[in-house]
């Protein structure tokens, strides 16, 4: 579904990323996890064709990413970004239907059937009670919502999402994070970054994790995700704990470093 | 519910158009020539099948709606659409609800020409001319300088648009201070006011084309124009080619702006009142932002100028009145936060 060949990027003479590779089929829900200026973000922008000076490929659905259109790169990815502050209160349904632009024509608005796009995509998420409601007037977690709604009303298959969870709370998270893992479980593919390696024990299929601007490892999450990978990454140990809910085994990590256990000794 | 909200936008559209037909009926009788609204038929149905209707009305009135009232109710109708829309397209593309149809410095530009033809002695239809081609060269020129920069699209043209209005009201003002005092400095002052007291047919024929090329494009684009107020990226990942869209926006708002200004002078705030108060009434949606601002400019400066003409027996100009009217309104909104809700 989506394949990387060595792609590297510079802004100016500044190397952002450094011959980065990977695939992922379809349905996979990818953690890219790094630290602050890893490269995550330009990864996605490079990927949704908001960069194109990079050398590489990109092929999405075996299409390579420079060759498509603005039109014909909406109808197969779409972008979530981290969060929206809208200059202008525009209701929950007119920001879903804004997914729907890349299907219309220049001169055109959306008729009945992008309409029926945005309800379902509303009825999806679940989101209908406030449909009608300002976008300035919800919470963050459920303006999340809204922005997973817009891309699927976009109706592309695969869905880039930029730290989905930054800004909402500890609740909000793992409801976003639940109704992300619910879209892949229908078929979409989803490559989302995140700075918790605790969303990708719990939540990814798949884990890329890239470190001063190259792949560190990549991997199916339940066996590359140890305890030396994040302290691979982040610098810091730590002990990756199991748990049962509901009768399946879970994952998480709490930090664990020497220094501290002595502060508080 | 949703019926309920339709509805509601339904009336208000009702009332609206209500406003600006009786806007013009009244516009057109009243003044300092007055005629009675059946004459006003009858004198247009006359018009339109000659032969059918007897000729009971004074001669005079005939001259006086078709050389001097309908012009200036045309002309002011169509300013006011045309800065609002500008404005209100503009405020959309720059995410920022406080800037106006002068951002990129069509006004200043337009400004400049006129007072430079009066200096050069030109007649009435060269001022027209050199405003109008001044104000287009204005925005090229902050638009060109804009796409040299490295730095985001819109704050470069925010920047730019700064440079270029400064450097031509600067113009302007050495102009104004080389000027011949007794004749040209009041010519120029008096044009910089705004006013529609000396509209004629030919002006509207001047600025109607470059404003039917404004206008169109906007409102098929009323869809689209709401994708240029969300963060660049989201715009571009769903689907939209937002340079092509920007440029378009530039290249429309600055026609209906140059356009408006070459003919009436400064006329300010309407570009950015009539905006807000449309978002008010009708939400934040251009498929009906467009239409509205555009009736609702339209009926706002037409009223402004009807007070124009009709509040003293020496005219104010109209640039003085719509900020006195524009002003208040503009501080109520900014004090309450000119949101719908909250």
């Amino acid at each position: 579904m989506i394949k990387v060949n060595h792609l590297t990027f510079a802004y100016d003479r500044l190397r952002v990323l450094d011959d980065i590779s990977f695939e992922i089929g379809q349905g996979q829900l990818v953690a890219v996890l790094g630290p602050n200026g890893a490269g995550k973000s330009t990864l996605f922008k490079c990927m949704l064709r908001l960069l194109h000076k990079y050398k590489g490929d990109i092929y999405l659905d075996g299409r390579n990413v420079k060759d498509l259109s603005r039109k014909d790169m909406a109808s197969m990815a779409a972008y979530i970004p981290q969060s929206e502050t809208p200059v202008f209160n525009y209701t929950v349904m007119d920001s879903v239907l804004m997914g729907t632009t890349g299907m219309l024509s220049p001169l055109k608005s959306p008729g009945p059937e992008q309409i029926g796009i945005a309800q379902q995509a509303i009825d999806f998420m679940d989101i209908g009670y406030m449909a009608h409601r300002g976008i300035n007037e919800i919470s963050g977690g459920e303006r999340q919502m809204v922005l997973l709604a817009r891309a699927i009303a976009q109706k592309a298959k695969i869905l880039i999402m930029d730290e989905p969870t930054a800004n909402l709370d500890y609740g909000n998270q793992h409801h976003v994070l639940r109704a992300i893992q619910n879209m892949a479980a229908k078929g979409f593919t989803i490559l989302l970054s995140t700075h918790n390696p605790e969303h990708a024990l719990r939540y990814a299929t798949y884990v890329l994790a890239i470190k001063d601007h190259h792949v560190l490892a990549q991997g199916n999450a339940g066996e590359i995700l140890t305890e030396g990978l994040i302290r691979t990454i982040y610098g810091l140990d730590v002990k990756v704990l199991k748990t049962e809910i509901n009768g399946s085994e879970v994952r998480s990590c709490v930090p664990a470093d020497a220094e501290e256990t002595e502060l508080l000794s | 519910m949703v019926a309920e909200i339709k509805k509601s936008y339904k009336l208000k559209f009702i009332v609206l158009i209500s406003a600006f037909i009786a806007a013009i009926l009244i516009s057109v009788v009243i003044g300092r020539y007055s005629l009675s609204i059946g004459d006003f038929f009858r004198v247009l149905w006359s018009r339109i099948s000659p032969g059918y209707v007897v000729r009971s009305w004074d001669p005079a009135a005939e001259k006086v709606l078709f050389n001097i009232r309908l012009p200036r109710v045309a002309a002011a109708l169509l300013i006011g659409a045309a800065l609002s829309m500008a404005g209100v397209s503009y405020q959309g593309m720059f995410r920022n609800p406080l800037v106006s149809s002068d951002i990129l410095g069509a006004s200043t530009g337009a400004g400049f020409g006129a007072a430079l033809a009066i200096l050069l002695g030109a007649n009435y239809f060269g001022i027209s001319i050199a405003a109008f081609v001044f104000g287009l060269a204005a925005v090229a020129l902050a638009y060109i300088l804009s796409r040299l920069s490295p730095t985001t699209e819109t704050l470069a043209m925010i920047l730019s648009g700064m440079v270029i209005s400064s450097l031509f009201s600067a113009g302007t003002s050495f102009i104004k201070l080389v000027a011949d005092t007794d004749d040209q400095l009041p010519a120029i002052t008096y044009w910089l006011m705004g006013q529609l007291s000396s509209i004629k047919v030919r002006d509207v024929k001047f600025m109607i084309i470059p404003m039917l090329i404004g206008i169109v494009p906007l409102v098929l684009l009323r869809w689209r124009l709401n994708l240029l107020t969300v963060e660049e990226e989201t715009s571009k990942s769903v689907g939209v080619n937002i340079t092509a869209l920007r440029l378009v926006v530039v290249v429309c708002a600055t026609l209906l702006t140059a356009a408006a200004v070459s003919v009436s002078g400064m006329i300010g705030w309407i570009g950015l009142v009539i905006p807000h108060l449309c978002r008010m009434l009708f939400g934040y949606d251009y498929r009906r932002l467009i239409p509205a601002t555009a009736l609702f400019g339209a009926t706002f400066l037409l009223v402004v100028d009807d007070i124009a003409r009709m509040a003293t027996t020496a005219e104010i100009p109209i640039g003085i009145l719509t900020s006195f009217v524009g002003a208040p309104l503009f501080l109520y909104l900014l004090l309450t936060g000119g949101g719908r809700k909250r």
